[in-house]
This record gives C-alpha cells, sequence and structure tokens, in this order.
C-alpha cells in the first residue's frame, strides 16, 4: 500500500510542514543538472529567489513565503495582486503563458 | 551551501512554490507531490528528513502520526515472525517505520525475532507431544502408577527437546502480538474518543472522518492479520484448541517436574487470548 491510498497511512496527510530558517541560499545551488525544464527554470529564477523579489503588478517587494508564484515562469506576485489578475482571467505579466491564478489562490 | 541530494532540492521547490502553502505551513500531501515530482510518497518523506536536519523545515506531528510509525512497525514485525510477507517487503515497512521514526523522534530497534515457517516442523513435533501427553493425563486412571510415571518420563524427555526448538519462536511470535494487540487497542480507543468529540460537536469535520476512518481501517487490517496467523498456528498445531483447553490441568499435572511445559502452555494460552480479543472486538459504529 502507498501512501495516500487509503488505510491507516492517509495519517500522513496529518503531517504539518513548516518552512524555516533561510532557504535561499540552497536555491544558488540549482544549476542545471537536472533533466527537465523545472531546473531550467528554477536555475534562472535562483537570483530572483535570493534578492529581493518584486510583484511586477504593483513593483513593490514581495516576500516568498507570503507569495503567489507562476507555476510557469515562478514570477512571484502578492496574494491581492493575484487574486486581481485572477478575477480577470488575466495573464501572467511576465511570460504571459498561464491564466488560472484562481487555481492558485484556492482557500486563500 | 548545497543538499546533498537532489530529491530533497525538488522538495523544497515544490512546496515553496506549492499554491496549498498558507504562509509558512503546509500539510503533507502524497498525492500532489507524486503527481508534481513523480515518485513514491515515502521517497519524498525520506527527501524531506534532509530538509529538516538542514533546518529548512519543519515537522509538526500530532499523535496520529505517532500511531502510524507504531502501527508500521508493529505490523512489519509480525508479518515478518509469522512469514506471511517476503523479507525485502518486511525490509520495505521497516524502511517506512524508520522515516516515520526519525521525524517522530523514535528509534527502530533492531529486530532479532524468529520466524514461524522456519521451525513449522518443530511446532508440529510440538503438538504431537502435547497430543501424547493429553493423551497420557487421560489415561492416568487406566494403568499403574508405576507405568504412568515410566511413560510420562519419557514423553517428558521426548518434549523437552521439542520445546527446546519452538521456545524462541513462541516467544517471538508472543512478543511480536503483544506489539500489535497494544496498537490495535490504542486504535480502538483513540476512534472511540474521536467518534465521542464529533457527537459531542454535534456535526461532522473533514480531519475526524480522515482520522476515524483511518483507524478503522488499521484495526480491520490487523483483524485480518490476526486471523491469519489463527489459521497458521491451528495448521502447524492441529490440537491447538485441545491443548489450549486442558492447558490448566496439563499444567498442575506436569509443572512440577517439567517446568518447560508450564512454559509452552502459558506461552500458547497468551497467545491464544490475544488472538481471540483482537478477533472478536467489537469495533461499533
Amino acid at each position: 500500500m502507498s501512501a495516500g491510498s487509503g488505510g491507516l497511512e492517509d495519517l500522513l496527510k496529518r503531517l504539518r510542514l513548516e518552512i524555516v530558517g533561510d532557504f535561499r541560499q540552497y536555491l544558488n545551488a540549482l544549476e542545471q543538472t537536472g533533466d527537465g525544464s523545472w531546473e531550467v527554470a528554477l536555475t534562472e529564477k535562483a537570483e530572483a529567489f535570493a534578492g529581493t523579489m518584486e510583484c511586477p503588478v504593483d513593483r513593490e517587494e514581495v516576500r516568498i513565503e507570503e507569495s503567489v508564484l507562476c507555476p510557469i515562469c515562478y514570477t512571484p506576485y502578492h496574494v491581492d495582486c493575484a487574486k486581481i489578475l485572477a478575477s480577470r482571467s488575466e495573464k501572467c505579466w511576465k511570460c504571459e503563458r498561464f491564466d488560472r491564478f484562481d487555481l492558485l489562490l484556492r482557500g486563500r | 551551501m548545497s543538499l546533498e541530494h537532489e530529491a530533497s532540492r525538488r522538495i523544497l521547490i515544490s512546496l515553496l512554490t506549492d499554491p496549498h502553502r498558507s504562509g509558512r505551513t503546509i500539510y503533507f500531501d502524497p498525492d500532489a507531490l507524486s503527481a508534481r515530482l513523480g515518485g513514491q510518497a515515502w521517497d519524498h518523506l525520506e527527501a524531506m528528513i534532509e530538509l529538516g536536519e538542514k533546518g529548512l523545515i519543519k515537522f509538526h506531528f500530532t499523535k496520529e502520526v505517532e500511531l502510524l510509525f507504531r502501527f508500521i512497525r508493529a505490523r512489519a514485525r509480525l508479518e515478518h515472525v509469522a512469514g506471511l510477507k517476503e523479507v525485502d517487503e518486511v525490509a520495505d515497512e521497516l524502511r517506512k517505520a524508520k522515516i516515520l521514526g526519525r521525524i517522530v523522534g523514535r528509534d527502530l530497534e533492531v529486530i532479532r525475532d524468529q520466524r514461524v515457517p522456519d521451525h513449522l516442523e518443530a511446532l508440529r513435533a510440538l503438538s504431537v507431544q502435547l497430543g501424547k501427553l493429553l493423551k497420557l493425563l487421560e489415561g492416568k486412571k487406566l494403568v499403574s502408577r508405576e507405568v504412568y510415571e515410566m511413560v510420562a518420563a519419557s514423553v517428558l524427555s521426548q518434549t523437552a527437546n521439542v520445546v527446546q526448538s519452538t521456545e524462541q519462536v513462541l516467544s517471538s511470535l508472543r512478543t511480536a502480538l503483544a506489539e500489535l494487540v497494544e496498537v490495535m487497542n490504542a486504535l480502538i480507543q483513540e476512534r472511540a474518543r474521536i467518534l465521542g468529540l464529533r457527537d459531542r460537536l454535534g456535526f461532522n469535520l473533514e480531519e475526524l472522518d480522515l482520522v476515524s476512518n483511518s483507524y478503522l481501517s488499521g484495526i480491520e487490517e490487523f483483524r485480518r492479520l490476526l486471523q491469519q496467523i489463527d489459521r497458521l498456528l491451528r495448521g502447524a498445531i492441529p490440537n491447538w484448541d485441545e491443548v489450549i483447553g486442558s492447558a490448566q490441568k496439563m499444567s498442575s499435572e506436569f509443572a512440577q517436574r517439567a517446568p518447560f511445559v508450564d512454559v509452552v502452555l502459558k506461552q500458547m494460552t497468551s497467545i491464544n487470548e490475544m488472538l481471540k480479543a483482537g478477533i472478536e472486538t467489537e469495533l461499533g459504529r
């Protein structure tokens, strides 16, 4: 039985994870050593993760732990800004390839 | 600074970019992680431990997760002792227990249990010897004291040899069963507590459903396991019921001159009680 397939192992879903510590230093370590677009996209984004990140909507600083990231280009948005994009079904301002911010904001 | 494993890096990014993250916290979602990264949930959990060790994530767990650790450990142990699973399958189960153990801060002690399938011949021989002792007891009044003593000495001496090779395996089985029954009782109590809580609240919560349903399937899995063990033992010791039924009488007759008979009968009675209690557990709603 694999976790998540029913049974007592479903209790793994009760495990809560808290992102703590300075994770940015580890993101710098991302290089094009992987096999897919994940690594390529993230390598491009690593500098942004490490430095100050800017929401393209209001041009204000956004902290990664409070941001909504475009799943294609990882551009960070404030939650409120992402809500505006979602309400207008607008595409990501950076890559213009993703337009389902409503999915990312479920439960927020 | 880097992370040792590529998997840990991928997990970290996945957590940071997960849309279901609420602030800094997120519940572990095996299905979502497997969909995003591929692979098995247990591999992801293992990779997360490195993140925990680097101080990048912190695990918060409730007692349900600790109970899951005990459940997996007890199940793996009993399946190993009863030979219900192959060694590599048991090793995989133990790996899961080890991963959870690292999260909940519990060590996984080395298990040195003996396996029932390796001692089936000895258990059958034990069954034969116990059958002889039963017959001896029944025929006690039909023969002279001298004859009885002579035959008893001979049967007990043969039984001593057999008991030597079955004592350890029965002891392993009893210990593994005791651990499983303890976890099973904890599951039953916790489930009753949750159902009580639901009644007091007057409405249902998704979390309560998840936990109570998980506990129920855990209890049922244990019950099926106990039924398998019951069948296994009755196959190896065909006169099991007969021996258990006369255990007290046999013990008082032979314990003084052959304490090993008392030991083996106590082991069998204890195993029988645990099996019976587990199989006949009433779950209520």
